[in-house]
């Protein structure tokens, strides 16, 4: 009897379990006749949900504005974009799962993933399905586009450090010390490229240490930094490290200057670190969705206002770059004539950034005007922005 | 390099600390109740959680945590009622103990489904206490904040503290009784729901004191609880399972070895150090540093 | 004053003890023979509350005691030295005597000096850790310690095993002297010298089983132990 109540028991919590790992987000059903489905793989819950969830509700946005607008136009015929959303909580085998669920939903074209675990995973099965496109609204990896299926309109880590080097000319720093999250395949990538570059200005890069997500202690690596005296400190990874690196170089008493190469939306960064502690600290990241409403972009407040009036709340750092690739979709439908892969795959390789003018992002055309370069990678640039009060706002880079 | 060691011996000593009230609790329960207890992260978790919550809400930092203590205890009973009491009474194991295997079994089960209410609640988003104290201290030789002088402090006290109860009360005479010989012990008419209540008792209220101090120096998060847990587990082991002593010098040993792999190696071979001496101390001293090598006479 | 009663018990799915019944007087301390693996142990801690019973029952002086738990019989008068000693090795020979009076609180000075008079070497090894004693020592101290607790009915679980013949002879004495003071004395043993010195009941298990009853001094010099030793089966008889 005792047996049978513990087996039972154990049934019970062993499905509880199973059943909070696969709760269905937004399942795919058949599209119906005049409507264009767009699977969106992001991180809807787990620990990156503050970026991924701002991504999911933009392409909502863009898509309902679309529909509201008359839909897809193809051959006379109008079509209304439908978004199945999956939630890969930023985790490589729930990734492949949701991919699999939509592909068997029938569904052609795919926005995401955001995290660079998960991009990598998927990349395999979906360049091997022509059956499919896709456009990464996220992971700043290096090689997740072939430009043939795949492509991406977030930037890559080089194009991060973009803004970097930009600052280091700028100031006139004469020494690094790096700290980069050693899983982070974007930025462990470009690190010896980004050393060379910078050396290139004259800067010596004193030393590089690695962490990884969730490590909690820095007080050695901090500390050796006091003895060399470096001018800053950049750190390359996730905004909680990020906040936890800084705090602990300052009381271990850095005086230098904190830079910052990550998306890290304020809400986050002040969940782990006091506003006063982050005054003066750089970023060095492409333009947020908040950036350019600071800038006074016509586009962008549009999107913070619709956002914020169905959402409660402000749009996310990447909310503009999920609200554009629906734009991108949509573009790339139109100049089609259909929504055969194939000719979707023709179309989106020869986008013009002119031929799409809804986009809030401001990326930089490639010599021939197109958004994307062959190998389906758009040039977005880091900026330089500066952490004043309560969050960030572009910096400008003269004393 | 060199003159930087006292610096680094100062964060060895604060890590180490934190390593050493996060074992404590989990040697505890081990050595007494040989139950190895997973969710002993998750009290630690729930410790800095509640402690977040009730700071949010306009608490005193020092109310909170000793509320989330409070509460955290009342969760440690639940856990030992709901979880591993079961499979202690269930038939073809003795009275004496579950296998080791369906306790470590279901230790884990505990610590996930405590881990998925606290995703529930809380969301997974890293956040930090607003930290109780904030000031530094400055020596000639070496800098250490406020909070971490208060870990170690806390460290001391609930030393202090906990070794009083064993050894100054019945209560706890009762407790070292069941933690050498548990049969010897209900023979001497002890019983074994007060033991286990009071063990359980203890060890969470240390896993939640833990938990609210270095959430105010560490992001929380509901898994939080794993890594240190883990850690906490190769600190019983160089200490020596089942002695507080044992904790504290492992955890102190353990903090210093990390730190110095980090200082003067490589900052990512600070984990690979932590497995070395692992190793180190099962090769050379496998009870432990503080642990008796087993006599039978 | 201790009465038991188709007693049976086991582990898991084995069971070890097969309806066992058979009493023993206040006045008559008991010796229980049997091999290896009879069940001997097994009994003992039944009778303890380390085990349940799975069928019978277990009567002291009138008392049903078969579902209490073990604290609650060594406040009803019970008191097991257990095989292998069971001293509690990281305390000290004080604290392990502190902890045979459990039940009762804090053993005053008289509690102590009552045992350290029958023990005088544990008077100068009181604070000495336990596990340092040396097996006789430690032997003592079982017995210290479960007189502690103020006993009506003592149990003990082959107390001579691995000590020489003058220890045996010690415990053997002290034994008789607790048995005099009106203590029910229940012996678990194989070592034939110390169930002489002591016991005037006999009772044999075999595999689980009662199959000898009666005086010690007809069966001890009898057949019985011997054929009990080497695991012949035989029916249950009253040798009386
Ligand atoms: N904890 C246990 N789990 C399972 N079986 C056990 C356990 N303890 C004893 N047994 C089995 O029960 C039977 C009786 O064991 P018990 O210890 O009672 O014998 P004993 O008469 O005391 O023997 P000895 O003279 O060797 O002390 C044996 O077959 C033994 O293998
Ligand atoms: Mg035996």
């Amino acid at each position: 009897m005792e047996k049978l109540r513990s087996g039972r028991a154990t049934c019970l919590i062993l499905g509880l379990i199973l059943g909070l790992g696969t709760l269905p987000a937004g399942a795919g059903r058949a599209s119906a006749a005049d409507e264009i489905v767009i699977g969106e793989i992001h991180p809807i819950t787990g620990p990156a949900t503050f970026y991924g969830l701002p991504e999911s509700r933009g392409i909502q946005l863009a898509a309902d504005r679309i529909n509201k607008a008359g839909g897809v136009t193809l051959g006379g015929k109008s079509y209304q974009i439908r978004i199945a959303t999956e939630d890969d909580q930023a985790s490589p085998t729930t990734g492949v799962a949701a991919l699999r669920k939509l592909v068997s939903a029938d569904v052609r074209f795919i926005i995401g993933p955001l995290a660079s675990g998960v991009a990598p995973a998927l990349k395999p099965i979906i360049e091997r399905n022509d059956k499919l496109t896709q456009l990464i609204d996220g992971t700043i990896a290096d090689d997740m586009t072939n430009g043939k299926n795949i492509f991406r309109n977030q930037a890559t880590a080089s194009g991060y450090n973009v803004a970097v080097v930009k600052l280091f000319s700028a100031r006139k720093y004469k020494s690094v010390a790096m700290m980069t999250d050693r899983f982070h395949a974007g930025f462990m990538n470009s690190q010896k490229t980004l050393a060379a570059d910078l050396k290139g200005l004259g800067v010596t890069t004193a030393s590089e240490d690695f962490y990884k997500l969730g490590d909690t202690d820095f007080s050695a690596t901090l500390t050796n930094l006091r003895g060399r005296n470096v001018d800053v400190l950049l750190i390359r990874g996730y905004p909680a490290e990020g906040a936890l690196i800084t705090k602990q170089a300052r009381q271990l008493g850095f005086s230098g200057q904190v830079v910052w190469e990550m998306v890290s939306p304020p809400s986050t960064v002040l969940k782990n670190i006091p506003a006063a502690e982050m005054e003066g600290v750089f970023n060095c990241i492409p333009l947020t969705t908040e950036d350019y409403v600071k800038l006074g972009d016509e586009k962008a407040k549009a999107l913070d206002q619709a956002y914020r009036g169905r959402f409660n709340e402000g749009p996310g750092e990447l909310t503009a770059l999920s609200y554009d690739a629906v734009y991108i979709f949509k573009a790339a439908f139109e100049k089609a004539g259909s929504l055969d892969n194939a000719a979707v795959n023709k179309a989106m390789a020869a986008l013009k950034v002119a031929d799409i003018p809804e986009l809030v992002t401001r990326y930089t055309p490639q010599p021939d005007g197109r958004l994307f370069a062959s190998d389906g990678q758009v040039d977005l640039r880091g900026e330089v922005s500066v952490w004043r009060g309560e969050g960030w706002e572009p910096a400008s880079l003269k004393d | 390099m060199l003159e930087l060691l006292p610096q680094q011996l100062a964060n060895g000593l604060a890590l180490g600390s934190t390593y050493a009230l996060v074992a404590m609790g989990l040697t505890l329960i081990f050595g007494v109740l040989l139950i190895p207890n997973f969710a002993h992260g998750e009290f630690y978790m729930l410790g800095a959680f509640i402690t977040y919550a009730l700071v949010a809400s306009g608490l005193n930092f020092w109310l909170a945590m000793a509320a989330a203590v409070v509460l955290v205890t009342g969760i440690g009973w639940i856990v030992d009622r709901v979880v591993f009491q079961p499979i202690g009474s269930a038939p073809g194991h003795s009275a004496a103990q579950g296998s080791g295997l369906s306790m470590m079994i279901s230790a884990l089960a505990g610590s996930i489904i405590l881990q998925q209410v606290a995703t529930i609640i809380w969301g997974t988003e890293a956040r930090t206490i607003p930290a109780p104290m904030t000031g530094v201290i400055q020596t000639p030789y070496f800098t250490i904040t406020a909070l971490q002088l208060t870990v170690i402090g806390t460290l001391t006290a609930a030393w202090i503290a906990v070794w009083l109860v064993l050894h100054r009360s019945r209560l706890g005479l009762a407790i070292r009784a069941t933690s050498q010989n548990r049969d010897a012990a209900l023979l001497m008419g002890i019983s074994m729901t007060q033991v286990r209540l009071a063990t359980f008792g203890i060890g969470a209220a240390l896993g939640a004191v833990a938990g609210a101090l270095l959430g105010a120096t560490f992001p929380i998060y509901p898994s939080m609880g794993v890594t240190p847990v883990l850690k906490a587990f190769v600190v019983l082991v160089i200490g020596g399972i089942g002695s507080l002593p044992g904790a504290i010098a492992g955890g102190l040993v353990l903090g210093m070895v990390e730190v110095m792999v980090a200082g003067y190696g490589a900052s990512q071979f600070q984990d690979i150090g932590t497995f070395v001496i692992l190793v180190a101390v099962l090769l050379i001293r496998p009870q432990g540093l503080f642990g008796r090598a087993q006599v039978e006479r | 004053m201790l009465r038991i009663d188709g007693l049976s018990a086991g582990y898991g799915r084995l069971e070890v003890l097969h309806a066992v019944s058979f009493t023993v007087e206040r006045d008559l301390p008991t010796v229980m023979l049997g091999a290896n693996g009879a069940g001997k142990t097994t009994l003992c801690r039944v009778i303890s509350g380390l085990i349940p019973a799975r069928a019978g029952g277990i009567v002291l002086d009138g008392a049903d005691i078969t579902r209490l738990s073990p604290a609650e019989r060594v406040r009803a008068g019970i008191a097991l030295v257990p095989e292998g000693r069971q001293v509690f090795p990281d305390m000290t020979v004080r604290e392990n005597l502190r902890l045979g009076a459990y039940v009762h609180g804090e053993p005053g000075r008289t509690g102590f000096d009552a045992v350290f008079a029958m023990f005088p070497i544990l008077a100068q090894r009181q604070n000495q850790r336990a596990g340092l004693l040396s097996g006789g020592e430690q032997q003592m101290l079982a017995l210290a310690r479960a007189l502690m607790s103020r006993p009506r009915l003592l149990l003990l679980d082959e107390p001579s095993q691995g000590l020489a013949p003058k220890a045996v002879a010690l415990i053997a004495e002290t034994v008789n002297r607790i048995a005099a003071t009106g203590v029910g004395v229940l012996l678990v043993e194989q070592n034939l010298i110390l169930a002489q010195a002591i016991a005037r009941h006999a009772v044999v298990l075999e595999t689980g089983t009662c199959v000898a009853d009666g005086p010690a001094g007809d069966l001890l010099a009898g057949g019985a132990v011997a054929d009990s030793y080497l695991g012949k089966t035989r029916r249950h008889r009253h040798v009386v």
